[in-house]
Parts: C-alpha cells; structure tokens; sequence
C-alpha cells in the first residue's frame, strides 16, 4: 500500500490533477445552482409572469410554449410560481441546515471537549434523538410548537442536528489526539488557543463540506413538511407547498406537481454532486 | 546467457505518461544468490520490482530488450499469465505486512489462499503444509500461530508470516521490498537471516533497500540506482568498499555509523549564514544538569492489570551536551520523552528543569517555562496543522500563540528558516508540499522559535533517506555547537545515536540497563542486552 502511493504519487495527472478535475456532472450541477442564486436573488428577471395573479380562465392549461411549465387550477403560471418558489424554498433549506450545525456544534464541543461525563450524557441523548426517524422528529417538534413557516424550519434545522454533532464530536476527539495539538502543548498553548487555533477549524472543515450534501435533503424535508401542509401556507408559491396542491389533480394535471418536484430533485441532485466533489477534493 | 540466470533484465524503461521513471535499466539475478536494488525514494528501485511481477499499474508503460524468468519471456503477459507467475515463480515480500496481510483473516488462511488455488493438495496436506511453512520462518508455535489475525502478531512474526505466503508455493524468486525497514534491529537480524537461508537453500532473491547495512550483510551484487538509472553495479564488496560513481561515494559517507560524533556526513555544507542575526545563547546555569529524572515510574492500566511502562528510569542531561536513549519499540523511550517534555506526570520519581520541579506541578506552573525545552518529531507533518503555511507555523511559534496581523515577525521566519538552511520562497507554502527532509527543516525550526534551551529529538531522522537523514543530523550537530543546545535524544538507530550522542542509556522493558559514556557503551557494552543489540545493529561489513 505504501509503496502503491508512493508510486502514484510520481505519476503526475493520475491523483492531484486529475481529482481536481471538474466532472461533467458538476459542470451539471454548477449549472443547476447558478440558475437556482439566480431565481432566488432576481426572480422577476426570470419568471414572465406574476405567481400570485390568478386568471381562472386559463386555468389547468398543460405546458406551452406561453405557459412553459402550464397553469394551476386558478390559472397561475407554474414557472413563475417555480422560479418564485426557490427563494422561500432554498432559505429554509439553508436556515434549517445552518441552524442544525449550529446546535450540532455545541452538543459536539460539549461531548469532544467537556470531559467524560459531559460526553456520555450528549452521547445518550443523541442516541436517543437518533432512534427516531428525523423527519418523524421534525414533526413531533411541529406537534409541540405548531406549524408555520419558522418552525418546520426550526424542525428540520433539528432533526438534521444529531448527525452533524456526532461528526463534529468524532473529528474534535480526532484532532484532540493528534500531533499538532500535542506541539501546541510543549509550545506552551493555553487550552484555548488550541482550541480557537487548532481544534474547532480542523474540527469544522469537513463538517462544511458534508452541510452541503446536507442541504439538499433539507430543502426535500422542508418541502415534506409543507406538503403536509405544515410550512408556508397557501397560496405562497413554496415548492413542497405547490405538490401538495397540485395532488388533488394529479390524475389531470400532472404538470402541476412534476415541474415543482424536479425542481426539488434538481436541488438535491445539484447540491450532492458538489459536495461530493467537494469531499473528494478534501480528501487529497 | 549462463544457465544459472534466473532472472535476466536487459534495457528495462518503466514510464506514466510524463516520461519514464525508470530509464534502461539492466541487471540479472542467479539462483542462490542476492542482488540488492539500492537508492533512495524516487530512484526508481521500487517501480522496477513491481514491474517484473507485472503490478506497475495501469497507466504504467513498460518496455525492455527482455524480461526473462527461467528463460521463459515475462514480456507482454496477459493479466492471466501474470497471476500464474506471481506466487509461482516470483514471491514478492512487501515492507509493511500489516497492510499487506488481510486484517480479517487468520495467517494460515492467508497461506492456504496460495496452496490451494495453485496446487491439488488435499485439504489436510495443505494443513501439513501451512504449518510446515511456519515452523520453516521460525515461528515459535505454527499451530497457534496459524489461527492467529495478523493484527495479533508483532511486527517481526508478521513479517515472518509474509514471508511464509510468498514461499507457499516454492517460488525460484523472492523480490523483497523493504522487508526489514519498520523493525526492530534483533528482529530485523532474524529476518535477515531467514531470508540469508532462504538465498542458501538455493532461491534467487531481489532485494530492494536504501540500507546498505542490510545490503552488505546479505546481497552478493549490488545496483545503485538514483534518478531511475543504474549507476553502478557489481560485487557488493568491490561497489560498497571501492565505490566508483560520486552518488555511491555520498550514500556510503552518510551512513551514520563508524563516523564518530562531529564529522559530517551530508557532502553539503550547510551555512549559518550571519552569526549576528542568531539568537545569542542564553547564559547557563554554572555546569548544573538542565534536566533531571529521579527514578521516574509510569504505569497504564491493560487488560490483564497494570503495565509499567517506565521502570525507575534516571537520568541526567548536562548543559549543552546530547544525552542518547537508545532502546526497541516498546521499550518506553517514548513514555519517557514524554514525562521529560512535561505532557505526562509520572506515578512515582520527579523530573527537574534546570533545578526546579517540571513534573508534579499544574500546566499553569508549567507554561512559563516551556519555551526552554522544544520538541522535534519522527513524523513533522502530523505535527504541523494541515491548515496553516511554513509561515503561519512559524508565526505562530515566535509570537507565543498570540494572533498577529498579517505580515508580522516576517525578519524571525525569515531568520529561522535561514538557521535550518531552507529558502525563504518556502514559507508561502503548506507542509504537506515539502519533501521529509524539508519539513524535518521546519519542524526544527518552529521548535527553536521559543528560542529553548533543551531540544527532545523523538526519532527525528528515522523515516528520512539516508542522505537526507545526514542532512538533518548534521544540521541539528551545527546547532548544537551554535547555539549551546542540550539534546534529549531517542532512537531505534544505534548508529544514529552514537553518532549524535556524548551519553547514552540503553532502555529494554521500561528500564535503563546501561548507561554512561558514548563510547564507552559502543566500545565495550557491559550489559548482555546492549551486546546483544550491538551485535543485531546491521553494520556495513565487508568481505
């Protein structure tokens, strides 16, 4: 094995360069995410028509090429209700993920650097927090603190917690052990300066790399829960909220929730295939 | 071509794309007899042997004038034909066998594996065999032996075990690649020797090294390679003993043993350039010791009880002089480097700095002296933090941790690189982007940032090639002699140690079994297992 990367390592193009390499699916999925910025920071710029203005005559129309993704039953263009729709749908994803590593962060300081006793008690209660399914989770908190729009954010930012505390424990104790925290010592390093210095950046570096992986499935969860009709309340043009309404006339209408859910599996898509690419980057 | 050739090599040249690593490369190897590839990392040796047993990958695009094993052609093979000369007619005996044996699987699996799809043995002749195989590599129980994970082996019986799969199958020859580089010098003496008899018994074997001590013992023919060519080759007394070519010459005169302490090893000069801009050495303390250990004890608990580690150890270190602990792994050197660096308190006996208490007391008390005692490291890049530059590394050690704006101290790394003889263009770049030597480079000098009076050397050249490991002794040498440093140093190496060392103490299960004067010691060892090691230590002989 050793000798096997020592050879590689001479062979130039085969690791360095070509893992650095832009695949064709992250071109892809660059794509898909420089679109996505664009809708959420200029939807007007792209989407032709108003979300919100309904004109029941044109109701339930199937794509064309004036109505690209068709209209609704009130006659609203889905298109624009898409390209409208990323912005609310995309910051809940994110609030809700950057809320998860947040809490993650302090459960997995608290259990890698507050000592055995601390450890075991964050240990149970992610245990704990694992056995139920994290959506299943999410809903519980709704059931508790009732829907809107901030708390099935706040309650997927939650269920989402758990495994990001338990890799943020897992790389802290990694580079709790390690030779440079044991050179900061014998340098004479406070506790916290390694800590500040050497241990949360190093511990916190791959976690940024797997947040975006983690992304997509946030916005897929947020828009569960507003199908369920427990996020952003109708009429808003919010995608899991667009499914859900859409439901009613899958039979007729199927337009009506294919073009809200492929933009859903576009985001979750395009986001794993840049992380991933990302990870394998971090990993040399 | 005589009939006794077993492997004739004419014209080999081994390339990935961007030109050939290995560059026409001719040699041969008779039955019974050794041929050692020597070089350091990156001369090619390694891809050479891989390419005769067809491993050198894919990309790989290899050519030769001819590649005969037993006259038969090894060119152009089929992945087929390949797998039957692998095993059958080549053995091949890798550096690390814990990565080479199969963690999950018991060693006599691991050789069955080769009997049975290559031979129509029954299933209790194969039994027969595995242990036969074992006892033959001096395995002291085949039959426990054979039921045990490679993981449970130390690194001498796993070697032995590694050994044992590549002989399953009574290959004509055995291409060894490092197989004593991680063990232990009595350990590494029976390998040795098994494979001495191995060569005897009438095999041809292929050694690949870098050290020529090991070479000399046991290989009839030597080829030096550097920069994927041959540059000469013969019998390995005339090569070894009247070398020819200047890249011999130096790989023979970096060799730390048989040169006494102060003599240069590296054939460059490394400068210290202006002694003004050097930190002036501090005043010492009147001849008083600068580290202390009084009968130093350290227990961890195990499975089944306690495990003293360290057994009563004492020791003294005197201003500005190197005091050597020297021992096997496992013998508690490093336990020991530890308690002297302060990171861990022992169970029983103290440690004093420069007179006053350094162990018993609380990391508070401590800090304000660790800057008197630095510490440098077998591996520099797991010490470094992978995300920071030569400079940051280096900024951070002269501030004290502090943050600082950007573009601060920028005179001290430029000093400090400058004492340990490195460019200043390298301090814009990450550790992971240096070669061994250079991070050993910098590594020294973020240890003397604090400006320490005290340096804990922890097998600070081991995993170097053996110029470069020159390099790095003879630059700690200058700054010792500098700077008035006092250095605790450790290793496996007893070259190495006599080489840097005014005293030694010799380490064996946690206890000092010997120690006095460096010379002394090397020259007339009074306790068995220093004469026992002594004589294990591969030295370069000649016939």
């Amino acid at each position: 094995m050793s000798m096997m990367s020592k050879v590689r390592r001479r062979i130039p193009g085969r690791t360095s360069q070509a893992h650095r390499k832009v695949t064709v699916p992250e071109m892809l999925a660059g794509a898909v995410v420089l679109f996505l910025v664009a809708a959420v920071a200029f939807p007007a710029a792209l989407a032709p028509f108003d979300p919100l203005a309904i004109n029941p005559a044109d109701g339930f129309q199937g794509p064309s090429l004036e109505h690209w993704f068709g209209t609704d039953e009130s006659g609203r263009d889905i298109y624009s209700r898409v390209i409208f729709g990323a912005r609310p749908s995309l910051l809940i994803g994110a609030v809700a993920t950057a809320i998860g590593i947040g809490l993650a962060l302090v459960l997995g300081s608290l259990a890698g650097l507050g000592g055995k006793a601390l450890d075991f008690g964050v240990g149970r209660l992610l245990e704990v927090l694992f056995a139920l399914p994290g959506l299943l989770l999410a809903l519980v908190f709704i059931a508790i603190a009732g829907p809107g729009v901030v708390t099935s954010t706040v309650a997927v930012g939650l269920s989402t917690a758990p495994g990001y505390a338990r890799i943020i424990r897992g790389q802290i104790i990694q580079v709790r052990g390690s030779g440079m925290v044991e050179a900061a010592v014998v340098l004479g390093r406070t506790r916290w300066q390694i800590v500040r210095r050497h241990l949360l950046p190093n511990a916190l570096s791959p976690v940024f790399v797997i947040a975006t992986l983690g992304l997509g499935q946030a916005v897929v969860w947020a828009s569960s829960l507003s199908f369920l009709g427990l996020g952003e309340p109708p009429p808003a043009a919010e995608w899991g909220a667009m499914l859900a309404a859409g439901r009613t006339y899958l039979t007729t209408a199927w337009w009506m929730t294919f073009f809200p859910g492929l933009f859903i599996v576009f985001t979750a898509a395009a986001s794993t295939v840049l992380g991933r690419g990302l990870q394998r980057r971090m990993v040399r | 071509m005589r009939a006794d050739v077993l492997l004739q090599v004419d014209d080999l040249t081994v390339g990935f794309g961007a030109g050939p690593v290995v560059k026409g490369v001719s040699f041969s190897v008779e039955a019974g007899q050794c041929l050692a590839l020597v070089g350091e990392s990156g001369s090619g040796k390694s891809v050479t042997a891989r390419a005769l047993m067809g491993l050198a990958g894919d990309t790989a695009e290899v050519s030769a004038g001819a590649m005969n094993l037993s006259g038969a052609s090894l060119k152009d093979l089929s992945p087929r034909q390949w797998r039957s000369v692998r095993g059958q007619e080549i053995g091949f005996v890798q550096q690390d066998a814990l990565v080479s044996l199969d963690p999950l699987r018991t060693v006599g699996r691991e050789i069955d594996d080769a009997l049975r799809l290559r031979t129509k043995l029954s299933r209790s002749d194969r039994q027969a065999r595995v242990l036969k195989l074992l006892n033959d590599v001096g395995m002291d129980d085949p039959a426990l032996r054979a039921g045990q994970r490679s993981g449970e082996l130390s690194g001498g019986l796993r070697q032995r075990a590694l050994i044992a799969s590549a002989v399953a199958l009574n290959p004509a020859l055995i291409i060894a690649d490092e197989p004593t580089t991680a063990l232990d010098a009595t350990v590494q003496a029976q390998v040795l020797e098994l494979l001495e008899s191995l060569r005897d018994a009438g095999t041809g074997l292929l050694l690949i090294s870098h050290d020529l001590a090991v070479v000399s013992r046991i290989a009839q023919h030597v080829a030096v390679m550097s920069g994927g060519r041959i540059v000469e080759q013969g019998p390995t007394a005339a090569v070894l003993g009247d070398p020819q070519h200047e890249y011999t010459k130096q790989l023979l005169k970096a060799v730390p043993s048989g040169h006494p302490r102060g003599t240069r090893l590296s054939a460059e000069k490394l400068h210290v350039r202006d002694r003004a801009v050097l930190p002036k050495p501090l005043t010492r303390p009147d001849s008083g010791p600068v580290l202390e250990a009084n009968n130093l004890t350290k227990t961890f608990p195990t499975s089944n009880g306690l495990f003293t580690a360290v057994d009563n150890v004492s020791f003294t270190l005197a201003a500005g002089s190197t005091l050597g602990l020297v021992g096997e792994s496992g013998s508690g050197k490093t336990t020991v480097a530890r308690m002297a660096l302060g990171l861990t308190d022992p169970d029983d006996g103290d440690v004093r700095l420069f007179g006053e208490p350094w162990s018993g007391i609380s990391e508070k008390e401590r800090r304000g002296r660790r800057p008197l005692i630095g510490a440098v490291y077998q591996d520099p890049l797991s010490s470094f933090d992978p995300r920071m530059t030569v400079e940051q590394i280096l900024v951070d050690a002269v501030s004290g941790g502090k943050t600082v704006r950007a573009g601060a101290h920028r005179d001290d790394v430029r000093r400090l690189l400058d004492m340990v003889g490195l460019p200043g263009a390298v301090a814009s770049r990450g550790p992971r982007n240096l070669s061994g030597g250079q991070r050993q480079r910098v590594a020294i000098a973020r240890a003397l940032a604090p400006e320490p009076r005290i340096v804990m050397c922890d097998e600070p050249a081991s995993s170097l090639d053996v110029s470069i490991q020159a390099q790095v002794l003879d630059l700690l040498d200058e700054l010792q002699r500098e700077l008035g440093l006092s250095y605790l140093f450790i290793s496996h190496d007893l070259g190495v140690v006599r080489h840097m060392s005014d005293h030694v103490a010799v380490m064996q299960r946690g206890r000092i079994v010997e120690q006095g004067g460096s010379e002394q010691i090397f020259t007339a060892p009074e306790h068995p297992y220093t004469q026992r090691l002594l004589e294990a230590s591969p030295r370069l002989v000649l016939s």
